[in-house]
């Protein structure tokens, strides 16, 4: 059990980082067992190894090269970001956020064959409003009603956004941006019709039936 | 009985967490805050030789550590706004340094071209890994260093971050916590993972130190 627990100490051990009585019965353990004495003075010699590596390395003259780089004009965030934070600060980030959710929610829930088929969870069947699922909110009355039916979607793309903006990953930014466009330019690319019955099956049905599951079906009625 | 703890080796001074509302650089941030670029200029100066040993070793290429470090550092001129003072601004300049080290690595990652270039370097000597240049440094044990260098850049991205930060950096578990965004003892069991798998690695390098160099 000693074995166990000094193996499993070891790290803190070597760090003085355990209380007395335990280090006393640790030192005790490595004494008596060769093993653990043996991983103990390893690991003292790869730390110390690590911190024989050079610290007084010669850097190159960041500095320089970083504010001729800021005068030539880097160094600024590109101005659609500039513009999406400052309306965040103002605080209409998250209405935007929840705005361009909704888009993607609506045509999320653009009833298409895979439902049927498996592709998104099939609805519970005693589910009141037939979403069972929570990528379904229960009730939309537009995109103002998302942020009350459900905020998880706008948040999600939100952190997403600060995620992305936090690792200065331009590259992904710029095709999670790409792909929300896409997604909404793909929808609105679907005919008016098809638009319409998009819209009318993201808004609550009087009879608790979701309208996009029975169209869906409908769909798959006709393409079959 | 051997030295029963590593707290001799600790850089104690680097560890000692300072008092929570004196940050060194705290006028310096809030000059550049109100636009002063100079103050900025100054506060790359001052941290670009933590940040360039950091990307070194995230790395292990002078260039790439270069071009990284100038990347991270106008990434903090972008973000910088973001920036209110919980940590110290020196945790703050690790954060965007060491995700600029993983960014770069997940986009090296994609592009198959620049690695091959990269190794083609490395390959004619262009580009060591680790190429000191100090004289000094060269002569004490290069191969060594280079050997060391090398099994931290087999590590995971992950253990790598920490064990850089707290066994070469010297920077305290709370403060890799927060460069990380992880817990500290998430910290703490990342540091031990990370020395495990270097102390398999260079087996071979500890056995011929046994005895040698025993702290």
């Amino acid at each position: 059990v000693i074995h166990r627990r000094a193996q499993k100490l070891l790290g803190d051990y070597l760090e003085g980082d355990l209380e007395p009585g335990q280090r006393t019965r640790i030192d005790g353990h490595l004494d008596e067992c060769e093993e653990c004495a043996r991983e103990a003075r390893e690991l003292r010699q790869t730390v110390s190894m690590l911190r024989g590596l050079p610290m007084d390395v010669v850097p190159p003259d960041v500095a320089d090269a970083v504010m001729a780089r800021i005068a030539a004009g880097e160094g600024r965030s590109p101005r659609w970001v500039r513009a999406y934070r400052s309306f965040g600060e103002s605080g209409g980030g998250w209405a935007l956020a929840a705005g361009v959710a909704a888009l993607m929610i609506a045509v999320m829930l653009e009833p298409v064959p895979t439902l049927e088929s498996g592709g998104f969870a099939a609805p519970l069947a005693g589910a009141p409003d037939g979403y069972g699922s929570t990528r379904r909110p229960a009730a939309f009355a537009g995109s103002g009603a998302v942020l009350e039916a459900s905020s998880r979607p706008p948040r999600m793309l939100d952190e997403e956004v600060e995620r992305l903006l936090q690792r200065d990953d331009s590259e992904s930014l710029a095709r999670l941006m790409s792909n929300t466009l896409r997604v909404e330019w793909a929808a609105l690319g679907r005919g008016s019709a098809g638009g319409e019955r998009r819209l009318r099956s993201v808004a609550p049905s009087s009879t608790g039936t979701p309208v996009g599951l029975s169209e869906g079906k409908a769909r798959g009625g006709d393409a079959r | 009985m051997v030295e029963s703890s590593l707290a001799g080796l600790r850089r104690v001074e680097a560890r000692s967490a300072p008092l929570r509302h004196v940050d060194p650089d705290a006028d310096l941030v809030a000059r550049w805050q109100r636009g002063e670029e100079e103050a900025f200029e100054a506060l790359v100066r001052r941290h670009q030789l933590r940040v360039f040993r950091l990307l070194l070793r995230m790395l292990g290429s002078r260039e790439e550590a270069e071009d990284v470090a100038q990347e991270a550092f106008l990434s903090l001129h972008r973000h910088g706004h973001r920036f209110r003072g919980e940590a110290r601004f020196s945790t703050f300049v690790y954060r965007v340094a060491a995700n600029a080290a993983l960014n770069r690595r997940r986009t090296l990652g994609r592009s198959r071209t620049r690695e091959r270039q990269l190794a083609e370097r490395q390959a004619a000597g262009t580009d060591l890994p680790v190429a000191p240049r100090d004289p000094e440094d060269a002569a004490v044990g290069s191969e060594l260093q280079a050997e060391v260098q090398r099994a931290l850049l087999d590590l995971p991205e992950d253990l790598r971050a920490a064990t850089v930060l707290y066994d070469i950096e010297g920077v305290s578990y709370g403060e890799i916590a927060q460069v990380l965004g992880i817990p500290e003892g998430t910290v703490k069991s990342r540091i031990h993972r990370a020395r495990r798998a270097l102390r398999d690695r260079l087996r071979s390098l500890v056995g011929v130190e046994n005895g040698s160099s025993e702290p």
